[in-house]
């Protein structure tokens, strides 16, 4: 975010607003239930009595409410039951921003949009969040050992899928 | 060979954590040396490094800018507001001095009504001002202490 000149507060929570964001709008695929879910953790982390105490653990508390947010949405709307389906339509079309990719950018993100749901948002958490294994462990409620499997085959999958996208450019 | 692969099996299993640095020191100097030796694992190494790097520009680039609330930092609004307050305030503090001198003249000059009820008069009302002050200053003091405040979203 751009701090424009002007000095002024601003919620210490804000700081992950666009990694937050970046995880809500993977495991949703949807840019405005995405910030829906942004707006409540925000709403969340006002209210809560009890927040933790220091950085860390405030940003594991943060990512875990927006995650069992996008839970909810996601049970609310019915879309665990016709994940793969989904899959297909909004992969790519849903998630084109203005914004300028390089090609192999609009790859990765089209890749990474191909995964299920359990993979993209562990590799979210990790590669663009940047959670150490113990965080990302506390946020899903794995054990560390099941979060180096898990993001190391999710890793393998994302390399998968960028081939074969790769490929079939090649071919057409 | 076949126990190389196993090697190397065994190896990519921890890549991940590998290029992560969630190892213990003496695996990530193991898993270190195999990757200098073996062009394989180096190969895959070095695509989810690559990956890993795109990753991150290609999927946080895309938060628009106009989210964050820009409006509340806009300077020139900031500073209509500060000088709107600061004449409000002036004109209430001028009017109200000047009304309230004029009516404690004419209820003391005033010889209609007894001089007692008059200063009777004048008490209730600076009484209503001084309750008045009281419940002002309360709210100014939670306000200042209020950790809510500079919150802005």
């Amino acid at each position: 975010m751009q701090t424009t000149g002007v000095k002024h507060v601003v919620h210490p929570y804000l700081q992950w607003y666009e990694g937050g964001l970046a995880l809500a709008r993977s495991m949703l695929r949807c840019n405005q239930a995405a910030q829906d879910v942004l707006q409540s953790a925000f709403d969340k982390a006002l209210v809560a009595k009890r927040l933790p105490e220091d950085e860390p653990a405030q940003r594991v508390w943060f990512y875990k409410v927006i995650r069992n947010g996008c839970l909810d949405v996601l049970r609310y709307s019915q879309r665990f039951v016709a994940d793969s389906e989904i899959e297909l339509f909004s992969s790519s079309e849903s998630f084109s921003d203005p914004v300028e990719l390089s090609q192999q950018q609009v790859w990765v993100r089209q890749a990474l949009m191909r995964l299920n749901s359990e993979q993209r948002e562990i590799i979210v958490l990790r590669d663009v969040n940047e959670l150490s294994y113990a965080e990302i462990a506390q946020v899903l409620q794995l054990n560390s050992g099941t979060v180096m499997s898990r993001l190391h085959r999710a890793r393998l999958a994302l390399r998968e899928q960028l081939l074969a996208l790769a490929a079939d450019e090649v071919s057409s | 060979m076949n126990s190389d692969q196993q090697v190397c099996a065994n190896v990519q299993e921890k890549l991940s954590a590998y290029l992560d640095d969630e190892l213990t020191q003496q695996e990530q100097q193991r898993i270190y040396l195999h990757v200098q030796a073996c062009p394989q694992c180096r190969a895959l190494a070095d695509d989810l490094t690559a990956m890993r790097s795109n990753l991150k520009s290609a999927v946080l680039c895309s938060v628009d800018e106009r989210d964050l609330p820009k409006i509340l930092h806009d300077q020139p609004a900031r500073r209509f507001a500060f000088i709107g307050w600061a004449l409000l305030i002036a004109a209430i503090l001028l009017i109200g001095g000047i009304v309230s001198w004029q009516f404690i003249r004419e209820v003391l000059n005033d010889t209609g009504i007894g001089r007692w009820l008059g200063i009777g008069v004048i008490a209730f009302y600076v009484g209503l001002f001084l309750l008045f002050l009281s419940v002002l200053r309360q709210r100014l003091i939670a306000r200042k202490t209020d950790k809510y405040k500079k919150v802005q979203l």
